[in-house]
């Protein structure tokens, strides 16, 4: 290690982060280098003059409130999937509204054949309602759909509720079972429980 | 996994509390490092409210590579650093001014070590990258290798920028104290 190297880390061995063989080197540098122990000793006063300088008030209490403040409002924050229900309800409003005014415009009911709301459907098969829990993300309901072959026609209800119908080459125990041993489903029932 | 870190997870998954407890334990160093850069304590506290809102938006992100201070000092030195290239007040080089080598006077930096006026006055006379590597070397404790990652350059780098800034610091205290003393 050269002089220059151990002057680069003088700083390091004042705040006492230096360590291993860097250490002991520098050391043994300074053992025999009085200009750099006078170094090292002016590094170690500034340092100490650095932090006992009171940087005044922080924002504290103030500055959490305000971050609460604007997490509780933040839109675009990381949120579980459960949390984002509203989105899917307005969503969902939206459709629905397009829905009614292309009827309105078309002349179009809705009923006839070429409109088909899967979870108005009565005779497309047995359903399965099941409640997820709180803190799922989409991510991961989405994984347990693909794996259980179900997908959803109905929720979530009031009560976070969906209803899920098994895809045709899937039977209804199949999707089930499978709903059933995962981790992120609280609850199961058939429509014929 | 450190309790920061813990927290940190649970922030990635929305809980707020755990977002106020790490805003409670670093609140007051990356405040006061964002002050040191900035001088002005209400756009400080400005900042200091941007870091932990990236903080609560992108705690999912964080792989773990190093402490949860470490990466959001990061934040916060990218947000200064992009508040100073709005405003034009940025020294991106990392160029060492020619100088004369004669070394500072070891004494008279102690002298003027023991000042705060003088630190301050010295610290500002470094090149932001500089100032800033001792900034969080004298400050917070942090290794090279951690400087290395809130300025996300090579700990080479960072050794070089200490080197420089720790010499124009004791050659700015020599001189401070040179100043005041009457001959």
């Amino acid at each position: 290690m050269t002089r220059d190297e151990v002057q680069a880390l003088l700083p390091f061995l004042a705040n006492g982060t230096l360590e291993g063989a860097e250490r002991e080197e520098a050391e043994q540098m300074l053992d025999a280098d009085p200009d750099l122990r006078a170094e090292l000793h002016a590094l170690q006063t500034v340092r100490a003059t650095l932090r006992a300088e009171d940087p005044g008030h922080s924002p504290g209490e103030i500055g959490l409130a305000r971050l609460m403040r604007e997490v509780g409002k933040d839109g675009t924050a990381r949120r579980p999937f459960w949390q984002s229900v509203h989105t899917w309800q307005s969503v969902a409003a939206a459709l629905l509204v397009a829905l009614l005014l292309q009827a309105l415009f078309t002349g179009t009911d809705p009923g006839e054949d070429g409109y088909e709301l899967a979870g108005a459907d009565p005779e497309a098969g047995p359903a399965i309602t099941v409640a997820i829990r709180p803190d799922t993300t989409e991510a991961a309901f989405r994984d347990l759909l693909l794996r259980a072959g179900a997908e959803i026609v109905g929720g979530p209800s009031a009560l976070g509720l969906y209803e899920l119908r098994p895809l045709n080459d899937v039977t209804i125990e199949e999707a089930r079972r499978i709903l059933e041993t995962s981790d992120i489903v609280e609850d199961v029932t058939g429509s014929g429980d | 996994m450190d309790q920061q870190a813990l927290l940190l997870a649970r922030v990635a998954k929305g809980d707020k509390q755990a977002l106020a407890a790490l805003y409670n334990a670093l609140e007051r160093p990356v405040y006061r490092f964002i002050l040191s850069r900035l001088n002005d304590p209400f756009e400080s506290a400005d900042v200091l409210h941007d870091v932990f809102i990236d903080v609560w938006r992108s705690a999912g992100a964080f792989e773990g590579r190093s402490k949860v201070q470490t990466w959001i000092f990061g934040i916060a030195y990218r947000k200064v650093i992009d508040l100073h290239r709005k405003r034009g007040r940025l020294q991106v080089t990392d160029d060492i001014p020619e100088q004369t080598d004669d070394g500072p006077d070891a004494e008279a930096c102690l002298i003027a070590g023991q000042e705060a006026a003088h630190v301050r006055y010295c610290l500002d006379t470094l090149k932001d990258n500089q100032r800033i590597a001792i900034t969080l070397a004298f400050y917070e404790d942090m290794t090279y290798g951690e400087i290395a990652e809130v300025q996300g350059v090579p700990e080479g780098t960072v050794k070089t920028r200490v080197f420089h800034a720790k010499k124009l610091l004791l050659r700015c205290l020599s001189s401070r104290v040179s100043r005041t003393v009457p001959a």
